[in-house]
C-alpha cells in the first residue's frame, strides 16, 4: 500500500491536470529531481483531503511543496484512501505502518460560494497532533490554501518559515517583446505585470513586496523603473515610473532593506560606479569610486554593508563595501570570474555565480569561512535569487537553446526544473518576501 | 547654379546704379528750386559777376568728383558683395560635395570604412591588434568631417553575469570611442550605448555565434 523514495536521482512529473480548472492557461510542468541525502530526510504522509471536487488537489500541492523542499520523504498511499482527524485508538495503527508524521484534511464547498480546507498533522510517536487549522477562502485561492497548508507543516517540522505562498518575478522574452511576470513560487498562475519592446532585467522586489523595480532601456539607454505591484494577488497597480534617469547608464537595482531608497550602478566615461538613491528625493550618494566596473550591489539585512561586483582587478570578482565608510575587501579569490552576488537574509552567505573550465554555475561563498560551494552543474547558469527562508536558490538556466528556471536547495540536494508553458524563454529570475500573516 | 548667382549680382549692379542716379536728379532738382525762388538776383549776378562762372565750375567739379568717389564707394562695396557671394557660394558647394564625398565614402562596399564592427575576446574590451586599421580609418574619417555623428553599440555574449555584462558593453564602446578621440576625432562626435547581452545578433549558443555577438558596432547617424 506505501512504497518510500529511498533511492537516489529519482524523478518525479507534476503536472496541472486536475487544476487546469483553477490555473485558467497555466499549464507549467514541473520536473523535480532529488538527490538523495538518506539520514537528513523527515518521512512524512500526507493522505488524501476527505471531500468532494478539489479535495485531493489539496494534499497533491502540500506533498509537491514538501517534496521539493528535499527535506522530506513522502510515503504516498493509495489515491482513494481518505481519513480525517484521529482518535486515540488510530494510533497503534499508524505506528504499526512506520508511520511518523501524518497529515489528514477536509475540504468542502459551503453554501456561500467559498470553499473551506481544515488540516491535522499527527506526530504518530508523540501521540499527539502537532498542528490543526482551517481556512475558508474564495474558490480562486485553492492553491494558496494548500500552500499556507504546507507553510504550516513545513515550520512545524523544520523549525524554518515555509516559502510556499511566496511569489517569483521573472521576464519572458519573446523576438521583439519583454515581459515582467508575477508567479508562485511553484510556477502556477504566471501573471503578466508589464510588457515592452526593449529588454528588460533585474527585477528586484521591494522588501515588502509591494513594488519591484527592474531595468529596462529609453533612447537606447538602460534606465532604473520602479512598478507597483498587489503581491497577494499577482497584479500590477501602476504605471512603471523611472528613477532619475542619471545621465549616463542606469542598472542593477537593489532595495535598501527599509525599501526607501535603491543602490544603482551607473556607468558613464568608461566606468560603472555604485550610488544609493534615495526614493524619496531622488539624491544619489556615490559609494564606490573606482576606474572600472563596479556593479550589481546587494544589501545586507541590516543595510550597513553591500556586496557587489567589481573587475578592478581585470576580472570580475565579488567585493564588500560599508555603506557609510570606505571601507572596501575583496571576497573572493577561486576562479577566473565571480559576479551577481546577493547576501542571504541572514547575512551568512552569498550566493553567486562563479565561472571556472567553461562552464557558469550556481554556488554560495560562505562569509565565515570564505569557501564557495558550486550548487549546480549546467553550462549557462545565471541571475541567483535566495528564497526568504534562505534555504533555496531559483536561477536562470537553459534547455534546448531557451531559458527556464532551475531552483536548488541551500544544501544542494534538492534540485527542480521548471518549464515555461508554451517554450517561453524564461530568464532573470527573483524571490519575493514572505507573505505577511 | 553659377549663372544664377551671376544674374543675380548683375542685378544688383544694376539697382545700385539707379539708386546713385536718382540721387543726382534730386540734387538738380533742389537746385532748381532755390534758383526758381530767386530768379531774377540770379539774372543779375550773372551779369554782375563775371569770375562766379569759374567759381561754379569749380564747384561741379568737386561735385563731381564727389560723386565719382561715391561710385567708386559703390562699385567697392558691389564687388565686396560678390565676393562675399562667390564665397558662400564656393562654401556651399564644398558643403555639398562634402556631404557628397561622406556619403560616397561611407557607402563604398569594400572600404575600411565599410567595416563597422569590431570584436572581443571573452570578458575583454580590449580593442585587437587586427583591427587597428578598422579603427584609424574611422577616426581619420571622423576627423576630416568633424560634422559627421557616430553612436557605438556595445554588445556582449550571453555568458555571465547581464548586469556585468551591461557594464562590458559599455566598456568596450568607451574605449573604442576614446581609441577614436585619439586618432583625432571629437568627444561629441560620439554617443555610446551598451546592450550587453541583450540584443545577440546571432542567437546561437556555439562558440561562433558567441564570437559574433562580442561587439562594438559604430552607426553613422544620418
Amino acid at each position: 500500500m506505501f512504497s518510500v523514495f529511498r533511492k537516489a536521482n529519482v524523478f518525479f512529473t507534476f503536472a496541472c491536470f486536475s487544476a487546469a480548472l483553477f490555473c485558467g492557461v497555466t499549464f507549467a510542468q514541473v520536473e523535480v529531481e532529488i538527490i538523495a541525502d538518506e539520514g537528513a530526510k523527515i518521512p512524512i504522509t500526507v493522505l488524501p483531503f476527505e471531500g468532494s471536487g478539489s479535495a485531493s488537489l489539496m494534499s497533491e500541492i502540500i506533498s509537491a511543496d514538501l517534496l521539493k523542499t528535499g527535506l522530506f520523504a513522502i510515503q504516498s498511499v493509495e489515491p482513494d484512501w481518505r481519513r480525517t482527524k484521529l482518535t486515540e485508538s488510530d494510533y497503534p495503527e499508524w505506528s504499526s505502518k512506520d508511520v511518523q508524521n501524518l497529515v489528514v484534511g477536509k475540504f468542502i464547498e459551503l453554501d456561500d460560494g467559498r470553499i473551506q480546507g481544515t488540516f491535522w498533522l499527527y506526530d504518530i510517536p508523540g501521540q499527539a497532533m502537532s498542528v490543526g487549522y482551517q481556512i475558508k477562502d474564495d474558490p480562486a485561492q485553492i492553491r494558496r490554501m494548500a500552500h499556507h497548508f504546507a507553510d504550516l507543516i513545513y515550520e512545524k517540522l523544520t523549525g524554518d518559515k515555509g516559502i510556499f505562498r511566496t511569489k517569483i518575478a521573472y521576464v519572458i522574452r519573446a523576438k521583439d517583446q519583454s515581459t515582467l511576470v508575477i508567479a508562485d513560487s511553484d510556477a502556477h498562475n504566471p501573471k503578466e505585470i508589464f510588457s515592452t519592446n526593449e529588454p528588460i532585467l533585474s527585477p528586484r522586489w521591494s522588501p515588502d513586496g509591494s513594488q519591484i523595480a527592474f531595468v529596462s532601456f529609453v533612447n537606447r539607454k538602460a534606465a532604473v523603473h520602479v512598478v507597483s505591484v498587489d503581491y497577494e494577488r499577482s497584479r500590477v497597480t501602476g504605471k512603471p515610473k523611472i528613477i532619475g534617469p542619471y545621465p549616463g547608464s542606469n542598472s542593477a537595482p537593489a532595495w535598501s532593506p527599509d525599501g526607501k531608497s535603491l543602490a544603482i550602478a551607473i556607468s558613464k566615461d568608461g566606468k560603472s560606479n555604485i550610488f544609493i538613491v534615495s526614493l524619496e528625493d531622488e539624491t544619489k550618494r556615490q559609494i564606490t569610486n573606482h576606474r572600472s566596473i563596479n556593479t550589481e550591489p546587494s544589501f545586507s539585512s541590516d543595510g550597513k554593508n553591500i556586496v557587489f561586483t567589481s573587475d578592478r582587478t581585470g576580472r570580475p570578482q565579488i567585493y564588500q563595501s560599508a555603506v557609510q565608510a570606505v571601507s572596501e575587501v575583496r571576497l573572493t579569490y577561486e576562479g577566473r570570474y565571480n559576479a551577481s552576488p546577493q547576501f542571504s537574509p541572514k547575512d551568512d552567505f552569498v550566493a553567486l555565480i562563479h565561472y571556472d573550465e567553461r562552464k557558469f554555475n550556481v554556488g554560495t561563498l560562505d562569509m565565515k569561512s570564505g569557501v564557495v560551494q558550486i550548487l549546480t552543474n549546467g553550462s549557462l547558469d545565471q541571475s541567483p535569487s535566495i528564497s526568504p527562508n534562505g534555504k533555496v536558490i531559483v536561477y536562470a538556466s537553459e534547455a534546448n537553446g531557451r531559458g527556464i528556471l532551475r531552483f536548488v536547495s541551500k544544501n544542494g540536494r534538492a534540485k527542480l526544473r521548471y518549464v515555461g508553458p508554451k517554450g517561453d524563454d524564461i530568464r532573470e529570475p527573483s524571490w519575493g518576501p514572505f507573505i505577511k500573516d | 547654379m553659377t549663372i544664377k548667382i551671376l544674374l543675380v549680382t548683375g542685378l544688383i549692379a544694376v539697382c545700385v546704379g539707379c539708386s546713385s542716379k536718382t540721387k543726382m536728379n534730386a540734387d538738380i532738382e533742389q537746385r532748381d528750386l532755390f534758383d526758381g525762388s530767386d530768379r531774377r538776383s540770379f539774372e543779375q549776378s550773372a551779369e554782375l559777376v563775371e569770375g562766379s562762372e569759374v567759381a561754379s565750375e569749380a564747384e561741379l567739379r568737386a561735385q563731381q568728383d564727389e560723386l565719382k568717389r561715391e561710385f567708386e564707394r559703390e562699385e567697392q562695396r558691389l564687388l565686396e558683395e560678390r565676393a562675399k557671394l562667390n564665397a558662400e557660394n564656393a562654401e556651399k558647394q564644398e558643403a555639398m560635395q562634402r556631404e557628397a564625398d561622406i556619403k560616397e565614402r561611407l557607402t563604398q562596399n569594400d572600404s575600411l570604412l565599410s567595416q563597422r564592427s569590431i570584436f572581443y575576446d571573452f570578458d575583454s574590451s580590449v580593442i585587437k591588434q587586427e583591427y587597428r586599421p578598422l579603427v584609424e580609418a574611422h577616426g581619420n574619417f571622423l576627423k576630416q568631417y568633424p560634422s559627421v555623428r557616430i553612436r557605438i553599440e556595445g554588445n556582449c555574449d550571453d555568458r555571465g553575469s547581464r548586469e556585468y555584462n551591461l557594464a562590458l558593453g559599455q566598456s568596450r564602446a568607451e574605449q573604442l570611442k576614446q581609441a577614436l578621440v585619439r586618432i583625432g576625432a571629437r568627444q561629441d562626435q560620439i554617443d555610446v550605448v551598451s546592450y550587453g547581452a541583450e540584443r545577440p545578433f546571432a542567437f546561437g549558443i556555439d562558440s561562433d555565434s558567441r564570437s559574433k555577438n562580442r561587439r562594438s558596432d559604430l552607426i553613422y547617424i544620418d
